[in-house]
């Protein structure tokens, strides 16, 4: 696989979970840890990879991700940054989670990091019972367990209910 | 766009999700669930969480922590400019203290003049309480004590200095805070007299010593020394002539001091400079004036 990074114009595909599949250049494929690992062994490019943890709009994104970021030249950090936060802006929680799974599965270490902050900026001021519901957290607390641990963090709720 | 599903996340995400968090979100979420608790105050996980917001930019933050030896009272002043957040703590005892430094987010507390020492987070309203080692009093005319932190067994120390009454030098003993322990280091002897707050600079208390010139009596020279937890052993910094007053030790580290001085007044204090996330360390002492 030599010419895996010299040939820019090397295509490979990716299949989602769904079934769909996406064309993708190699370079912008690089942006992926775990793809490139796969490159730098024994994976042909003519074979489809699957990514049976992503779904197709998932895909979309982290690959919309990818081809700005693998564009881009070094200099542009700001660029690069604006892009960010307007990727993020208007996605939902759900979007959010599916994305931070995806760039860590495929360990993309920069978009793990953005969805990842995007994911507590959004957090940081809810309560605790909505981010119980969000992260799927049984409450085990007792009634009275609860109110001690909530009395000794008194500081902390103020101006929630 | 419509409403996704919430997937579940694996533990290392939501404990990346969680150190990128501030203080005040986390003690709220520790009544999520018995797991997120003990996450939460977990040593390691209190290490990561500062060590993320320290090296986040945007997220230094630099906190005074003033604290009464004579009544348990202790607030934190949280310099974000331009302006100055003030908030009062709970403090984890019933008695005055007196801070012996700091690091990484935790304060060393003499508590009611030796009755108790104490390491403390204030961020994360944690402590570890411990009675000093103990000496005849017969046979020591002062003492100082310092918060220091081994990154090699990951582990705080705290260096009690008892100066003998016979010159000898002095007795020093460190505790360490993971195994919950005093231990005899051993007499040293140009360790006498040590003064200031033991101002925390590389995981090292520093303290200053002022000694006589043989030759010139009156002329006297400064020595800034530390104690090094990995080697056990004092180590000299430089020896300094002093001008005029002799300079609290902070002086000689600190760079940030002008900005404190402005908006601090005529206020007794002694702070010195560290990098850090949680709180910056800064021995002020005053009497409730805030």
């Amino acid at each position: 696989m030599a010419s895996s990074i010299e040939n820019n114009n090397e295509k490979l595909t990716l299949k989602s979970s769904d079934g769909e599949e996406f064309l993708v250049e190699k370079h912008v494929a690089l942006q992926s840890t775990l793809l490139q690992n796969m490159l730098d062994s024994d994976c042909s490019s003519a074979d489809v990879i699957p990514l049976p943890k992503i779904d197709a709009r998932t895909l979309a994104l982290v690959l919309g991700y990818c081809k700005k970021h693998a564009d881009a030249s070094s200099s542009k950090q700001g660029e690069l940054n604006s892009f960010d936060s307007e990727f993020l802006k208007d996605m939902d929680m759900g979007a959010l989670f599916n994305l931070v799974l995806a760039a860590n599965f495929m360990e993309i270490k920069g978009l793990l990091d953005i969805a990842a902050q995007k994911i507590a900026d959004t957090i940081k001021d809810k309560p605790h019972q909505e981010v119980r519901e969000i992260f799927h957290v049984e409450n085990d607390y007792t009634p009275e367990e609860e109110a001690a641990v909530r009395e000794e963090n008194r500081w902390a709720f103020e101006g929630f209910p | 766009m419509e409403q996704w599903g919430l997937p579940n996340l694996p533990f290392e995400i939501v404990y990346d999700i969680l150190s990128r968090l501030p203080v005040k979100s986390l003690c709220r979420f520790k009544s999520v669930s018995n797991p997120w608790l003990a996450l939460i105050t977990n040593p390691e996980f209190v290490k990561s969480h500062l060590h993320h917001q320290s090296t986040n930019a945007n997220n230094i933050s630099l906190k005074i922590i003033l604290c009464s030896f004579i009544s348990p009272f202790c607030c934190s002043v949280y310099y974000q400019a331009p302006d100055h957040i003030v908030a009062q703590l709970e403090m984890p005892c019933k008695s005055g203290a007196e801070i012996f430094g700091s690091l990484n987010g935790v304060l060393l507390l003499d508590i009611d003049i030796d009755e108790e020492l104490c390491l403390w987070n204030p961020s994360f309203r944690m402590y570890q309480k411990f009675s000093p080692p103990k000496c005849p009093d017969d046979r020591i005319d002062g003492k100082i004590y310092g918060l220091g932190y081994d990154s090699i067994s990951d582990d705080f120390k705290v260096v009690a200095a008892f100066f003998l009454v016979s010159g000898a030098g002095s007795v020093v003993h460190v505790f360490s805070s993971k195994l919950s322990l005093w231990k005899r280091i051993g007499v040293f002897r140009y360790t006498r007299y040590l003064y200031g707050l033991g101002c925390v600079l590389n995981g090292a208390p520093h303290w200053y010593q002022n000694l006589s010139q043989p030759d010139r009596p009156d002329a006297r020279l400064m020595y800034v020394l530390y104690y090094d937890s990995v080697s056990e052993d004092f180590k000299v910094v430089r020896a300094i002539r002093p001008r005029g007053n002799v300079p609290c030790i902070a002086h000689l580290f600190s760079s940030k001091l002008s900005s404190w001085k402005r908006w601090m007044g005529d206020f007794s204090y002694e702070i010195c400079e560290n990098r850090s996330g949680t709180v910056l360390n800064g021995a002020p002492h005053c009497d409730c004036l805030f």
